[in-house]
């Protein structure tokens, strides 16, 4: 991308105002004492400087090629996260590791389907041996239907 | 001097008795394990171990805390360069240099150079511990927040030159990360910030969450199906873990300027070992001749860092041994437990108590030296994972992200941040900007807002404070110089290359 400096700098500045103006509806209070909506609308402000200075300069500049944006990675490890978020209180730790691996494993042009199986079942037992018994951790192992 | 030498050795011996010298090696340990592993921290650790404690005496206790404490500074950096996975917030600042040195098939050596640079980092700090934490203890009685306040953003403002690329564009992540660490509760009044009605952004975002979505999930994205950025290496010799003559020779001197950066920051109270990594790095990358080798797999960006945290993990001790003030929250439960067990730390505990400070001195170079040989062995180890395919790892990154993110608090909402910070922290990697300052900002911008608003109480609402006491004054000017300089530098370069 040509200008991605400047994108990236717009971004932000238009982030950095949001902030600002969000932060309006906190107590600024006095200079004696400064409320909670002080900080954010200063560092709101001044992220929408810099941002903007960014954009600007960005303007002028033209970067090196930019490395390719993997739009399909993104899109399986977001899902596969955002999955896992949905999953893991009714399903447990097992069961919600063994679907969100395979979920993972679809972006993988080269492996077979008995392998992303057997890959997620070893990874699943793995996961739960580790935290829940090996660290003690107190996460539901299984599915809330059998606990 | 006699004097020292003497309470030294008096240290070492009960550093050596069998039972103390258990607790430190459980301690360091464990505090390595906690090191490596994302989401369980220093904090989390010492809390589990802590009812342990109170059957012991007071020195076996408080020498594994403190093992516990300086122990995850070896290990945040393992996770950090095989997997570009910070362990904790300084470790984000060795992934810079050493994950791409892994990348390289220099795994080996940026990890063995880490251990060396941990214990040199350490050893250094102890004896800046030794020496100066009298003449610490006075000069930080002069700091009031607003001392505090400058310095704490000089510290933010000098991290901003870490990242390859633009610095004005670091500074802009930095801000960010600031207003990131300002949702939640802000504690002057209770009030709720940025919350939008939901019940478990009250407390903020979880930092585990931020780390993990900017740094493992981004890579993670950036590395399927890309044969260009994985490195598959066929063999691994002995000869490939060990680094080369080069590589010592150019480790000198930032291993000096680390050790000095780190044990500053560390005998501050209010700063420590995640601002101390992060302006190591960005002075061996200022004073470098060649700067642009850094966040390629530069030995020299892996070293400073690394020698900073455990010096800044040492020194830490300072303040809270001396003053009884705690550099950051970890010490706070490093000090509950001292109090738990009738010990108050002060000026008067080194007179009152010498055999719990010197058997702790003591137990600082034992353990050190404990973890100095455990990790070594441990590169060989670790390194066989380099060699497995990244399409074999990456699902298992993931999932340690998410098990990992998860169990802090047992909240799904936790790891739906991550999944936001590598969606929104991957699209900002692709479009140029680096994310370890905006981890700083995040971690650092409640203290920083905290410093500000109680300066200016005290103060009695005169912003000028900032500027007339000397000491603040003088950090502030540190912050308009550099602040010119990266608008300078940023003007000044029509080419840059990517992060």
């Amino acid at each position: 991308m040509k200008h991605q400096d400047a994108v990236g700098g717009g971004l932000l500045a238009i982030l950095g105002l949001a902030v600002a103006l969000y932060a309006q509806r906190y107590d600024m209070g006095t200079m004696r004492r400064i409320g909670p909506g002080a900080f954010p609308t200063l560092a709101g402000l001044s992220l929408a400087v810099v941002g903007a200075a960014v954009f600007l300069i960005g303007l002028t500049k033209q970067t090196e090629a930019t490395e390719k944006f993997r739009g399909l990675n993104l899109l399986v490890v977001t899902a596969s996260v955002l999955f896992f978020t949905l999953v893991i209180k009714p399903l447990g730790v097992l069961v919600t590791v063994f679907l969100t691996s395979v979920l993972l494993s679809t972006v993988d042009r080269d492996i077979s389907n008995r392998e992303r199986v057997f890959a997620s079942i070893f990874l699943s037992a793995a996961v739960t041996v580790v935290f829940s018994y090996l660290l003690g951790l107190n996460l539901p192992v299984w599915p809330a239907f059998l606990r | 001097m006699a004097d020292t030498v003497a309470n030294l050795l008096l240290g070492l011996e009960v550093a050596l008795r069998p039972m103390v010298l258990f607790y430190v090696v459980v301690g360091v340990g464990f505090g390595m394990i906690v090191g490596v592993l994302p989401g369980i921290g220093a904090m989390a650790a010492i809390a589990l171990l802590l009812p342990i404690t109170y059957y012991l005496d007071p020195t076996s206790a408080i020498v594994m805390i403190a093992g516990i404490y300086y122990g995850t500074a070896y290990g945040g950096s393992t996770a950090s360069i095989l997997l570009n996975v910070p362990g904790k917030p300084s470790a984000a600042v060795t992934c810079l240099d050493g994950y791409p040195m892994a990348r390289q098939g220099r795994g080996g050596i940026a990890l063995l150079m880490t251990a060396v640079a941990s214990f040199v980092g350490a050893m250094v700090g102890l004896v800046v511990l030794l020496l100066f934490a009298p003449i610490i203890a006075t000069f930080s009685t002069r700091l009031g927040p607003s001392e505090y306040f400058s310095l704490i953003l000089l510290g933010l403002i000098a991290s901003s030159s870490i990242a390859s690329g633009s610095q004005l564009k670091s500074l802009a992540m930095m801000i960010l990360g600031l207003v990131i660490g300002s949702i939640g509760t802000d504690v002057g009044s209770g009030t709720p910030r940025f919350h939008f009605g939901s019940l478990s952004l009250r407390d903020g975002v979880s930092i585990v969450a931020i780390a993990m979505g900017l740094f493992a999930l981004t890579e993670v994205v950036r590395g399927i199906n890309n044969v260009s950025s994985r490195h598959v290496s066929d063999r691994f010799t002995f000869r490939s873990m060990l680094p080369t003559l080069d590589d010592w020779r150019r480790s000198v001197m930032p291993a000096v300027r680390g050790s000095g950066i780190g044990s500053f920051f560390g005998s501050m109270p209010g700063t420590g070992m995640d601002v101390g990594a992060f302006v190591a790095y960005g002075v061996e990358k200022r004073v470098s001749k060649t700067p642009e080798r850094f966040g390629k797999g530069a030995v020299e960006g892996v070293v400073a860092p690394e020698v900073a945290n455990n010096a800044a993990a040492q020194t830490a001790f300072v303040p809270t041994l001396t003053l009884g003030i705690p550099g950051d929250a970890v010490m706070a439960l490093v000090l509950g437990a001292l109090i738990l067990h009738g010990i108050t730390p002060g000026p008067r505990l080194i007179t009152e108590e010498p055999e719990l400070f010197w058997g702790l001195i003591g137990s600082f170079i034992i353990g050190n030296l404990v973890l100095l040989v455990m990790n070594i062995p441990l590169v060989g180890l670790w390194v066989k994972i380099l060699a497995v395919p990244f399409r074999l790892l990456y699902p298992a990154i993931v999932i340690l992200v998410c098990v990992g993110v998860y169990s802090v608090n047992n909240n799904p909402f936790d790891v739906f941040m991550a999944a936001l910070f590598g969606l929104g922290g991957y699209v900002f990697i692709w479009l140029g900007f680096g994310m370890a300052p905006l981890l700083l900002g995040v971690v650092l911008g409640p203290m920083l807002e905290e410093r500000f608003v109680r300066a200016l109480v005290i103060a009695r609402g005169d912003p000028t404070v900032f500027v007339t006491r000397p000491i603040s004054a003088l950090f502030i000017g540190l912050c308009v110089l550099l602040l010119t300089w990266i608008v300078y530098d940023s003007m000044r370069t029509r080419r840059e290359t990517r992060p």
